[in-house]
């Protein structure tokens, strides 16, 4: 059984610096080959070693001559932004890490983030509740919050994450 | 030379389908993912805690990265810098050698103060045909006018 009284604590706030290489490797890792989120997408580096990527050719500087001015930070990035999020949901929710079950994800995003930019955000456990089930008699639930904003305190971006606990 | 789509609020019609086949999904594409997204949750790359622990059949891939499949499908198909909301439900696990196919339909075409937008429905299934994935995104895209 979660522990609700952890319901409404929040994270201290966390600070992120979207790197370039950071990025790459991102994309890399979902084959995602865009060039506004790697620079030399003729030449990868770092290749999974049962494919090889396409050979795309966007041309040198493609991300510095777009609209953006650079690589940009690809949307699911934020996926980094999540310390504290854990000690939340284990030290003071009472969670099995085993236990936990990704149900749902939802990304709202104001703009587009540059690589080179620190985000800062903060993680909140907004809620923990039962849902009757008819496989499991009633399955616990957790709500996780994020909010992130930039330098200038400006928000960026906010993304909700629903937790299922298997019993 | 390449160029990257560069799509108009003008010229998509409400039923527009896109979509986008990813995988097989290996192991050591999932420990990519949890290197490069930070979440080394054991039960994605540890198989034998994955089976002997967590009462898993094996590893399976984050959530997170068939949602980063989806969010390619969209800015593949729509631009970049174009999404403004993105949602999904997570409804099946997706495990190493599964074949994922995407897909999105365009349902709703709309304007919102400046903002020229279009909802898309989004899904996601195996190579068994069996959903993994069901959501929706909201789109701002430019407009010629």
């Amino acid at each position: 059984m979660l522990n609700k009284s952890a319901i409404g604590k929040e994270s201290k706030v966390y600070s992120f610096y979207v790197d370039k290489t950071c990025i790459k490797n991102f994309a890399e890792a979902l084959e995602d080959y865009n060039p506004m989120y790697i620079e030399d997408v003729d030449n990868l580096v770092r290749i999974n070693p049962l494919k090889d990527p396409p050979q795309l050719s966007y041309g040198k500087d493609y991300a510095k001559k777009s609209r953006f001015g650079g690589i940009i930070m690809p949307p699911t990035f934020a996926h980094n932004f999540r310390a504290g999020k854990w000690e939340l949901m284990i030290k003071d929710a009472g969670l099995e890490l085993g236990k936990l079950l990704q149900g749902e994800e939802h990304d709202e995003y104001y703009r587009v983030v540059k690589a080179g930019e620190t985000i800062y955000y903060k993680v909140k456990l907004t809620d923990i509740y039962e849902k009757p089930s008819p496989r499991f008699g009633k399955l616990e639930f957790m709500i996780i919050d994020v909010d992130c904003w930039d330098e200038k305190n400006e928000p960026v971006m906010k993304y909700r994450q629903v937790f299922v606990v298997k019993p | 030379m390449m160029k990257l789509k560069e799509v108009f609020f003008e010229d998509i019609k409400e039923g527009f389908e896109v979509s986008l086949t990813k995988g097989p999904i290996t192991r050591t594409q999932i420990v990519q993912y949890a290197g490069a997204s930070g979440d080394f949750n054991l039960m994605h790359h540890d198989e034998r805690m994955a089976i002997g622990q967590y009462g898993e059949e094996s590893v399976f891939a984050h959530g997170m990265v068939s949602f980063g499949f989806v969010a390619q499908m969209l800015t593949d198909n729509f631009g970049v810098g174009t999404i403004r909301k993105n949602m999904a439900r997570f409804s099946w696990q997706v495990r190493p050698g599964d074949i994922l196919t995407f897909t999105g339909k365009v349902v709703k075409k709309y304007s919102e103060g400046k903002l020229k937008l279009i909802d898309v429905e989004t899904q996601g299934k195996n190579q068994y045909d069996h959903p993994t994935l069901g959501g929706k995104a909201t789109l701002a895209l430019p407009s010629r006018k």
